[in-house]
């Protein structure tokens, strides 16, 4: 419950942000939806990454994880 | 034999494109009320900046996927630390949290070294150089389309023909009981009386009682169309409503166009008055008046309007200054420079920044400049000295935020999120002000003058009576000085676009029907002014006292 109180604060900032500067708009909630959207993308496109280290946690999977950083070294 | 792939999504571009991806959408977002210059100048300095930044760590790391990443974050940290703390009231002061973004910024590259293998880097670079352009796609867009779907301000042919028509048709005359001189004065966001008690717990009666007392009429029910300023101006001046636009000017210029050159003022040039219109850095110079004047720190400007392109000449001191504003946005367009600091970490630093940064002296104050409203109350006397008949617009900033005065005139730091407290104490020395100025020119005038002390829509500061993100506050000051006049009676409800209408009845004998009282409300940010409701079964004063 205690999270619930930034996370209404976020929603609120996202849905209804105010104008502080009159007739100027900052537009700081499309910008900051854009850009959560965008984080949302970036970690969907890594899924195969984030998946393999998360099984990997388990000892699920190893063998192929290895693989997964193999071929993804510099 | 090593084959070599190239593609252009191998190399780590995106981190150029998140750093600018906030000054396209910032600059998107207010394309009509900034300098363009401005932008391109901090897009340039950001480019830079993300250059040397990403030179400095891929000398430092060798991995030029991990510099990247590690440099986006530390933009996105940069960018939106000012848009955060403006929109969340956060317990803590402006100095405090611009501590802590300066920690995340060297902490969060801190914490991805050490827990992010650097394969990873490599893993997320052509996706991240995607999101990175995809980003990119929305705000440049709508750039393009403005550019593309609007036409700049100017003078159609037939425009220039009756502007020039309309200041030649009459003889000018001079001021006389028949022909008193006409003070429009506008101050911005001023609501009634009756609102600031009920709505703000604030007691206002000491000024309207020293305006009752020089002889106005408070029409403490008076309430304006629209609950913006070039809707509200461009109805009242035009006598009619507006609900669309059918140019092909952007929204914000057709008003802007439409209070510039209004119906209110060529009915006045064409009974002899000398038009006069002083600029508040939010409107165009008028291409029907006799007098354009705006203010700068070097002093008073003279805007030489050209009837053929609508360029602009100015003078000062009766000689010209060296450049020619053939751009008129540059009149009323606002600093791109400021609007991007205090959405950033720099935020903090703002006026300091600005302070540093060199200006043009002979250039007018920014919008919301202290010394513009000074500036512009003091001219007023040499208008009040002119012999002939003038009809006077006058439009201020206050006591429209942001308070930047004490109780004194004192100048305090500028803030858009003054207590209570201080937007009062910035209150009554602005109506101390105002009362000085109502004196100079009562004292001043050879023949009573009329006066209009009408602002343009009610307070935005505060209890703003809104629904969702609406502009609803319709109830606004108005105070009338009508000397000679037949007394005059303000129906019930009264809005604001009949006021010349019963003025010029009253005071020309000119025949103007009076139009419904409609209330219309409008989105938030100006982006669209005729997405309009009729909102005036909710909001009007129709009882009686």
């Amino acid at each position: 419950m205690r999270f619930m109180k930034p996370l209404a604060k976020l929603g609120i900032l996202v849905v209804a942000c105010r104008t502080l500067f009159a007739y100027l708009d900052p537009g700081s909630g499309s910008l900051i939806v854009q850009l959560l959207i965008a984080a949302v993308v970036g970690i969907l496109a890594t899924f195969r990454y984030w998946k393999s280290r998360l099984l990997s946690l388990f000892g699920i999977n190893q063998e192929s994880q290895e693989d997964d950083d193999k071929a993804y070294e510099d | 034999m090593k084959i070599v792939k190239y593609r252009i999504l191998d190399f780590p571009f995106y981190p150029w494109l998140i750093s600018i991806f906030p000054i396209i959408h910032l600059y998107s977002e207010n394309i009509t009320l900034v300098h363009k210059q401005e932008a391109l100048l901090v897009l340039a300095s950001m480019l830079a900046a993300a250059t040397i930044a990403f030179s400095a760590l891929n000398h430092l790391l060798r991995n030029k996927s991990k510099s990247a990443l590690m440099l986006s974050v530390c933009s996105i940290f940069f960018a939106l630390s000012g848009h955060v703390y403006a929109q969340l009231s956060l317990p803590i002061s402006q100095l405090h949290w611009t501590i802590l973004a300066v920690l995340a910024i060297f902490f969060c590259p801190l914490l991805l070294h050490y827990l992010i293998p650097n394969h990873f880097y490599r893993q997320v670079l052509a996706s991240s150089n995607l999101i990175a352009l995809a980003l990119l796609i929305l705000p440049t867009y709508r750039i393009i389309a403005y550019h593309f779907s609007t036409k700049p301000v100017m003078l159609d042919p037939l425009e220039r023909g009756s502007a020039v028509a309309a200041k030649t048709a009459s003889p000018k005359v001079n001021d006389s009981v028949s022909h008193p001189d006409i003070y429009y004065i506008i101050p911005d966001g001023y609501p009634s009386d009756s609102w600031l008690q009920e709505a703000m717990n604030y007691e206002n009666s000491a000024f309207t009682n020293a305006l009752e007392a020089r002889g106005f009429h408070v029409i403490d029910h008076a309430q304006s169309n629209y609950g913006s300023t070039l809707l509200s101006l461009a109805s009242i001046l035009n006598m009619e409503y507006f609900t669309d636009n059918a140019t092909q000017y952007h929204d914000l210029d057709y008003l802007r166009l439409a209070i510039a050159d209004s119906k209110v003022a060529r009915q006045i040039l064409s009974y002899g008055y000398t038009y006069v219109q002083f600029l508040s850095g939010y409107l165009l110079p008028s291409p029907v008046a006799d007098i354009n004047r705006d203010f700068s720190p070097n002093g008073p400007l003279n805007l030489i309007v050209d009837q053929d392109d609508y360029s602009v000449a100015i003078q000062q001191d009766g000689k010209p200054i060296d450049w020619h504003a053939s751009n008129l946005s540059y009149f009323y367009k606002q600093s791109f420079i400021s609007l991007y600091l205090q959405t950033t970490i720099l935020s903090i630093l703002e006026s300091d920044i600005m302070a540093l940064l060199p200006r043009n002296n002979a250039a007018p104050y920014e919008l919301f400049s202290q010394d513009r409203f000074l500036d512009t109350i003091k001219e007023i006397e040499t208008i009040v000295g002119m012999p002939e008949a003038t009809f006077t617009i006058v439009h201020l900033l206050k006591p429209h935020g942001p308070v930047s005065f004490d109780e004194s005139g004192n100048s305090i730091e500028m803030t858009w999120k003054a207590s209570h407290d201080q937007y009062f104490a910035e209150f009554e020395f602005v109506n101390s002000i105002f009362i000085q100025m109502i004196d100079m020119i009562l004292q001043g005038s050879q023949t009573p003058p009329i006066i209009l002390f009408q602002a343009d829509h009610a307070s935005t500061y505060g209890k703003v009576l809104a629904r969702g993100k609406r502009l609803t506050h319709f109830d606004v000051y108005a105070a009338y000085y009508l000397p000679d006049t037949p007394a005059m009676e303000f129906p019930r409800p009264y809005t604001l676009v009949n006021a010349f209408p019963l003025l010029l009845n009253a005071a020309f004998e000119a025949t103007y029907e009076q139009l419904d009282d409609r209330l219309f409300d409008m989105p938030k940010g100006y982006d669209a002014p005729f997405e309009q409701r009729d909102v005036t079964e909710a909001f009007i004063k129709q009882k009686m006292k």
